[in-house]
């Protein structure tokens, strides 16, 4: 077995020209693979982080049954008591921050229409410590000592042409159908990744909800993790402590439905862009191995003229093909790596995707499942594209090949 | 000349049967996936647009000047004038139906819970009458006849947990004449193609809208057309009638944003899968090609020793590459409409987008653009791959060619 290998290497590195154009069809399919695969995992976590750190955090406790049924009484669904959940959330370690919110639909008004809109009482301090992905983009962020003060989403700005110092009122409708009325001034518009939330979206202080709602209480306790990995088990470690006090626990994948669609998408394109460069490595590579092959017909008559099996033909023949898809491969990933580092180190400027207006900067992330794959990629094409000729030559009758190219 | 040309170039293909038939597979399962790529994202466009026009923007929309940027934060001030003034579009060739929209924000309440909407009102008899503008998952559309009757949208209508059949006070804060009320039928409940719309959305009766309203007007006049080719056309006719400062007609493709955001976005994905496909076509073929020079390179030498100038050899490889890439681009093609015909017997369906509701069905719509435009990469890269092998057979030394292989 040895000596085939130490055959089929001499036998590479013999075609030297042949070996180079197979090598770059196979060095080009897998580091195309990699850098792919890369971009594609990068945008993804790059979607989950932008919803993260958006607006939803990585979890969310609230009593059982608000996600379901909360818009429809929001009051029968506060947390019983939420800073003592919070004060056990934070003292968990891969817990670094949570916050509580108190959430109301409303109509915001500019005195010369309304806006209907979802807005959220927040603790400002603490949701800075979150909110990374939530671009200030006119004004300032809510402060801790802003009673009155209100943050906008960018649509709703747009929608009623507000901007930082306009005064609005806020009509809302509290526990037991009678409706409240409050004003606010903006201290600032806010962006976030996705549109659909900023033209809806206002945020104002804590205490300000409660005191619109008239309940001392919150909707939602936000968990901000030390690690996204982590979301799972400190869900499932959560919910197993939490259910029996009537909360329930949502991450941010079952929070942000876009994200799984996000997710799918990709993959499908990934999927398909797989299936292309496999298919196409396929018939480059055979070609060269097949034209390669044909041409040493002479060769091969004569090994066999000298007494060589068939069978030790074909395994010739396809373990010189495993060595040129091993040495493609290797480059191939060497090359991918390199540069999915190097272009990370500059970077893409992307355009903003469909449902948002901030561009951002792409990297590719080397994720060591599509390395995998595009290694094992490169080395079958060249396999699989050995078998057909290498089964053909070694049955053609002897005096045929012998005689080939004289 | 030409015709000789062309003519030794498929002598010669056919004389090297087997390399030819593997360097035309190779070209054709790059123009293959190309064409597939390219038309799957034609068909999933050609629904998503005409959902897009159906269910959100209508063919064109005829406003007072300003009112899609300024008249949401002042929707008193770009009231049009009353339907009757805006007879003359039925008489437009090519205008399937028009009806005149009048938004309006306010709460809606059923028992205990009021949240607030984003509402519309229509005119049941020209406007949304289709399934296809307007999908009711339960109940019932709205006839003429169903003035005090309202649609909700179906996110909204589960979070107020209201059923069809189930009474609603809608209630609107006008700036002239205070808060306004009315008391009304859930009729049915819609989803569109967008979950942010039919998180808030109610569709009513025009003419309830315009009561709660206490107006005669509305904002906009929703136009149809019998094709959406013909929108340059008849948008060019209608302002010419309708003129600024009076009015302004806006088509939809200037008004869905997300839309052209996403075909934005694919185009681009596309642009990676061309040039993955053109690079290894270049990479393949070059080395196919090169092969063929450096086996034929006795037969070069005996006709460059009979007085053919390199400059015909070189046409002659050039030739022969381009033959190549017109057969294999075109076998190319007919794969992928073998495969179009494959997608649509078997029902394939896809998962919605990312942030709309509903999936779509696959199809590839390979339209002429999309098959020239392939056809044009294939030969393109195969013509350009085959230049360089051309040159070096072009630049051979006599002597030493005739005398290879000896």
């Amino acid at each position: 077995m040895l000596g085939l290998f130490k055959l089929a290497i001499r036998n590479v590195f013999r075609h030297r020209g042949r070996t180079m154009m197979t090598l770059a069809s196979i060095v080009f399919g897998v580091a195309a693979l990699i850098l792919a695969g890369g971009f594609i995992e990068d945008t993804i976590v790059e979607t989950g982080e932008s919803m993260i750190r958006s607006s939803s955090g990585h979890l969310q406790v609230s009593h059982a049954g608000y996600w379901e049924y909360g818009a429809r009484s929001p009051e029968t669904y506060l947390m019983s008591d939420p800073v003592k959940v919070r004060r056990d959330l934070v003292a968990m370690p891969e817990v670094e921050e949570a916050m509580l919110r108190l959430s109301f639909s409303g109509l915001l008004g500019n005195g010369r229409t309304d806006w209907s809109i979802v807005g959220e009482g927040v603790e400002p301090s603490r949701e800075k410590r979150l909110a990374s992905y939530m671009t200030v983009i006119a004004g300032r962020r809510l402060a801790d000592n802003d009673t009155f003060g209100m943050m906008i989403g960018q649509g709703v700005a747009k929608a009623l042409k507000l901007k930082p110092g306009d005064p609005v009122t806020l009509l809302v409708s509290t526990a037991g159908g009678a409706t409240n009325l409050l004003e606010f001034e903006i201290t600032g518009v806010f962006q976030t990744f996705s549109k659909d939330y900023d033209a809806r979206a206002v945020r104002i202080p804590l205490a300000a909800a409660q005191d619109l709602l008239a309940t001392p209480g919150a909707h939602t306790a936000v968990i901000l993790l030390k690690e996204t990995a982590a979301t799972e088990s400190v869900a499932r470690l959560l919910s197993d402590r939490l259910r029996g006090q009537g909360y329930e626990i949502k991450t941010w994948v079952e929070l942000n439905p876009f994200y799984i669609q996000t997710v799918t998408l990709y993959q499908q394109q990934f999927g398909f862009l797989v299936v292309v460069i496999l298919a196409m490595l396929l018939m480059t590579v055979s070609n060269t191995v097949n034209m390669g092959i044909f041409e040493r017909a002479s060769e091969f008559g004569t090994m066999r003229a000298m007494g060589d099996r068939s069978v030790h033909l074909v395994k010739v023949i396809v373990i010189e093909s495993v060595c040129l898809g091993f040495l493609g491969a290797c480059i191939g990933v060497v090359l991918g790596i390199g540069l999915a580092k190097l272009i990370s180190l500059v970077g893409i400027p992307m355009p903003p995707p469909p449902n948002a207006d901030q561009g951002y900067v792409s990297h590719i992330l080397v994720v060591p499942s599509v390395v995998g794959l595009a290694f094992v990629v490169g080395l079958l094409s060249a396999v699989l594209a050995s078998l057909k000729p290498a089964f053909s030559i070694s049955h053609k009758p002897i005096a045929e090949t012998l005689r080939a190219g004289v | 000349m030409v015709f000789h040309t062309i003519k030794l170039a498929f002598r010669n293909l056919l004389r090297h049967r087997r390399r030819a038939l593997i360097a035309m597979f190779s070209v054709a399962l790059g123009t293959a996936s190309l064409a597939i790529a390219s038309s799957f994202i034609a068909g999933m466009f050609a629904d998503f647009r005409e959902a897009t026009i159906e269910s959100q923007y209508a063919h064109l929309q005829i406003t007072r000047p300003g009112y899609h940027e300024n008249g949401l934060a002042d929707p008193a001030q770009y009231f049009l004038p009353a339907d009757s003034a805006g007879k003359e579009i039925s008489q437009q060739l090519s205008v399937r139906s028009w009806g005149p929209r009048l938004n309006l924000t306010g709460l809606v309440s059923h028992g205990d819970s009021t949240l607030s909407f984003a509402g519309e009102g229509f005119d049941p008899a020209k406007d949304l009458t289709g399934d296809r503008s307007l999908k009711i998952v339960q109940g019932r559309r709205l006839t003429s006849a169903d003035v005090n009757q309202v649609l909700l949208g179906k996110g909204l209508a589960e979070l107020m947990g209201v059923q069809a059949g189930d009474a609603v006070v809608v209630l609107v804060d006008t700036p002239t004449s205070g808060l306004n009320a009315i008391d009304a039928k859930v009729a049915g409940v819609f989803e569109s193609v967008s979950k942010a719309y039919d998180d808030s959305a109610l569709l009513m009766h025009i003419q309830a809208a315009r009561q709660l309203l206490k107006v005669d007007g509305a904002h906009s006049w929703f136009v149809y057309l019998d094709d959406t080719n013909k929108t340059a056309g008849v948008a060019a006719q209608l302002k010419q009638r309708f003129t600024k400062p009076e009015f302004e007609v806006r088509t939809w493709d200037q008004l869905a944003e997300f839309y052209r955001r996403a075909v934005d976005l694919f185009q681009q994905q596309l642009a990676v899968v061309q040039f993955i496909v053109v690079a290894i076509i270049l990479l393949g073929i070059s080395n196919t090609m090169m092969m063929s020079v450096m086996e034929r390179t006795g037969e070069i030498g005996t006709s460059m020793a009979l007085g053919v100038r390199p400059r015909i050899l070189l046409g002659q490889f050039v030739a022969e590459g381009a033959l190549i890439g017109l057969l294999g681009s075109l076998i190319g093609l007919m794969l992928a409409v073998l495969l179009g015909w494959v997608v649509d017997a078997l029902h394939i369906d896809m998962p919605p987008p990312p942030g709309l509701t509903r999936g779509y069905l696959a199809h590839l719509l390979l339209t002429p653009t999309v098959a020239f435009e392939s056809l044009v990469v294939g030969v393109g890269a195969t013509t350009l791959a085959s230049l360089y092998p051309a040159w070096r057979a072009s630049r051979m030394v006599i002597v030493d060619a005739i005398r290879h292989n000896k």
